[in-house]
Parts: C-alpha cells; sequence; structure tokens
C-alpha cells in the first residue's frame, strides 16, 4: 500500500473510533463547570465554556472567533456528523443555556443558577441513577469534572475517591510525615455534614460510590456492557492477557 | 499553521538533544511514537523525515488535535488506540517496516508496553524510551531508575542514557536495542 492511502485510512478509521469514545460525561462537566464559575465569579463571561461545547460537536473546524461561535451555535439545530451526538432533550438543555446569552457571552439574568441545578439534576438521574442515591449531583459532576471523565473515575479504588481534591494534603502526608487527610470532595455531602464521626461515613460512603460508579458505567455509558459479571470477566481476561501486575510494592 | 520553535521544555526528544545523546535523525525512517498526545513533537519530527509516522494516542480530546494535524501534513499518520493494544497497531501499519520506536507513556507498566511494542519491530531498530519516575512510585527517583534498568537489561541493551533535569524533573532517557 502507498503511504498516501494509509494515512488516509487511518485518519478515517481513527476519527469513527473517536467519536464512539466521545460519552455523554462530557455534558455533565459542562453543565457542573458552568454552576462552579457562577459560584465563583460576580458576572463571568462564557466566551470559554462556549469554544468547549462547539469543540466537542464541531471537532475538526477551525473557527477560532468566540463571538462567531455563538452566533453559529443559535442558528444551528446542534447536529453533529463527526462529534457527540445528542438527544432530543439534550439539545433543548443546551439551547436554553445558549438563549440565556446576551452577544457579550454573559448571562442576560443573574439569578439563572437554580435553572442549570435542575438540568445537571436531570442529566445526572438519567446517567448516573446509582451513585445518585448516595451523593448529591453538583459534587458527582465535581469529582468527575476534576479526575477528567467517568473513564478515569470507575477504574479508582474507594481510598482514592474518598481522597480527590485533598491531593495537596495526601502529598505533603508522604512526603513530610503530616497527618493523613481523611477526605476529599466528598466532605461537601449531606451525609458527612450531618454526622458525628466524619472519618468513619467518609470512608463508607467512597465505599459504595466506587461500587456504584462501576454499575453505570457499565449500564449507561458503555451499554455493550449490559452485565456487571461479565464486563468483571472481560476486564480480568484483558489484564491477565496484558501482564498487569504491580512492579514495585 | 504557524512554524513554532521546538521547545525541550515541552518535548523529551528535544531535551534528549541537548544532553548530546545520539538520535538524529537519517531523513528517511519511519517512526513508531507511542503516546503522541496533541502532537506538538510529532509536528517536529514530521519536518526532519520524508517516512512515516505513525503517532498512537488513547485519549479522545488530544486524539482530535492530532487528526486535525495530520490532515496538514503529508506524513503524519494517526492512530486511536490503547498502545497496549498490539494486534490493532499491526493491522493500522500495513507491514510497513519500522526504524524507531519512541516511547512517552507515564504510567506504572510502562516496561510492559515497551515490551510488547517490541515484537512489532526488527533487530536493528532503535529504541528511544522515556521515563517518568514519578508515576512509578513517589520515593527516592535514583533508586527507582537503577531498579528498572535492572529489568530493562533482560530484553534490552543499554546504549546511552541521561538525567532530563533542568528541562524535565525526574525524568530519564534511554537508548536501546534489542538482544
Amino acid at each position: 500500500m502507498e503511504n498516501a492511502q494509509i494515512v488516509k485510512w487511518n485518519i478515517e478509521q481513527s476519527k469513527k473510533e473517536i467519536q464512539k469514545n466521545l460519552l455523554k460525561d462530557n455534558l455533565i462537566i459542562f453543565f457542573t463547570r458552568i454552576i462552579e464559575d457562577l459560584n465563583k465569579y460576580r458576572d463571568p463571561n462564557f466566551y470559554g465554556r462556549i469554544k468547549e461545547i462547539y469543540c466537542l460537536l464541531y471537532p475538526y473546524s477551525n473557527k477560532e472567533n468566540p463571538k462567531e461561535i455563538l452566533d453559529e451555535l443559535k442558528k444551528s439545530d446542534l447536529k453533529s456528523k463527526e462529534g457527540l451526538i445528542l438527544e432530543i432533550q439534550e439539545k433543548k438543555y443546551l439551547s436554553k443555556f445558549l438563549d440565556s446569552l446576551n452577544k457579550e457571552g454573559k448571562l442576560k439574568d443573574k439569578k439563572n443558577i437554580k435553572e442549570f441545578e435542575k438540568i445537571l439534576d436531570s442529566l445526572i438521574k438519567k446517567y448516573l441513577s446509582n451513585s445518585n442515591k448516595n451523593l448529591e449531583p453538583y459534587i458527582l459532576g465535581k469529582l468527575i469534572s476534576s479526575v477528567g471523565g467517568i473513564d478515569n473515575l470507575y477504574k479508582m479504588p474507594s481510598s482514592t475517591i474518598q481522597l480527590i481534591g485533598a491531593e495537596k494534603a495526601m502529598f505533603r502526608h508522604i512526603a513530610k510525615k503530616r497527618a493523613c487527610p481523611k477526605y476529599g470532595l466528598i466532605y461537601y455531602s449531606n451525609k458527612i455534614q450531618h454526622s458525628k464521626e466524619k472519618g468513619k461515613t467518609a470512608r463508607q460512603l467512597a465505599n459504595k460510590l466506587a461500587i456504584s460508579i462501576k454499575q453505570d458505567y457499565f449500564q449507561k455509558f458503555r451499554p455493550m456492557m449490559r452485565n456487571l459479571t461479565t464486563a468483571a470477566e472481560g476486564e480480568i481476561s484483558y489484564y491477565e492477557k496484558q501482564r498487569m501486575e504491580p512492579l514495585y510494592k | 499553521m504557524k512554524n513554532k520553535e521546538w521547545n525541550p521544555y515541552t518535548s523529551k526528544w528535544k531535551a534528549a538533544l541537548r544532553k548530546n545523546l545520539d538520535i538524529n535523525l537519517k531523513g528517511n525512517e519511519n517512526v513508531l511514537y507511542l503516546g503522541a498526545s496533541s502532537g506538538t513533537t510529532v509536528e517536529q519530527i514530521s519536518k526532519l523525515t520524508t517516512g512515516l509516522i505513525f503517532a498512537v494516542e488513547n485519549s479522545p480530546q488530544m486524539a482530535i488535535r492530532l487528526v486535525k494535524l495530520a490532515e496538514t501534513k503529508i506524513n503524519i499518520v494517526p492512530i486511536f488506540s490503547d498502545a497496549r493494544n498490539t494486534e490493532y497497531l499491526k493491522k493500522a501499519m500495513f507491514n510497513k517496516k519500522i526504524d524507531i520506536l519512541f516511547q512517552d507513556i507515564p504510567s506504572t507498566d510502562q516496561i510492559r508496553i515497551l515490551e510488547d511494542a517490541s515484537k512489532l519491530i526488527d533487530k536493528n531498530c532503535k529504541i528511544l524510551f522515556s521515563l517518568k519516575t514519578q508515576s512509578i512510585s513517589q520515593q527516592d527517583y535514583k533508586e527507582i531508575a537503577r531498579q528498572i534498568e535492572k529489568e530493562l537489561n533482560k530484553n534490552f541493551q543499554i546504549i546511552q542514557k541521561a538525567d532530563l533535569y533542568p528541562f524535565h524533573k525526574k525524568h530519564f532517557f534511554y537508548v536501546l536495542e534489542k538482544k
């Protein structure tokens, strides 16, 4: 085969594979970051976030001016051939967000936070229904966004999930032997706030989360693997094939 | 796209060149590049050779940028797959002979990935291996490098090595050959 054919075949093939691997957790991350921005700043500008969602829907376009992108997104019907494919309800959520922006990329009505929280609620009830029983939607979204995606989160053991967001204290403990942190982002959940033994409940909550996130991942995000047991068997055989042993203890 | 300078602080290949390792390109090599990310180093190497560069990347966000880059150049081949999945790599490379294997995947099983990938290449192929000790363990980094050299000596022969200190902290760079 000639070189040009090899390049062409691989570009087409990897575009297909990339589209399969763009999951809906990107939407959850998007809306949690909007709420984070609104809580953090007085009158935030959403040009950066608009670029993010545009790159998800139309990944191979070369537009960079955010004003043009905002105009184009408002007119378009949010259908994408090569990027993330949205359902009808999700398109409504996105267009709700786009309509609430003015020309400068800021919110028209500054008391709109509750609407976005409702959107995040419904998204998480759909995709992370099992883990929502244990934890509030906003904190779940924060967990996913700080790790960088559900693909990374589902692999983590419970002890790591317990300490997400407390990395600085954790590494200080390892290097300088200070006191070990007991909780990270989980700390703001209602269960831990109202309990007397906070370290203990944080451990229990993280244990339950580690199980439920795996359930959600294999039920909703990768629907090829419906049954949890078959999925686990597949994982084990995959790692046995690759001889995955810890190098150093 | 603009012409960017090759910065040793962002690229490990350039940092190794600054450390006087013998890794200059002749001009017509095929390169297998594991862990290409968004393609900052791949873009520079594509100028130096006329052969193909097979750039392997696993995360979708970075692979999108890599595909965008490949559409503007002639000799970059973007492959979206796990570097452990050697069967797919074999299929995507169409039996091209590879002259240089570069591996830059900071994870705990870095050596295993290198051993598996070395089945794809011939004996006289040059192997470049950049090691991040922090991703393997938080202990003393010089001792970890020593332990890893022991493991490398089972299957490979170490020709040159360097500490990439001022450019990258706690990183090592090896030039290897198959035994």
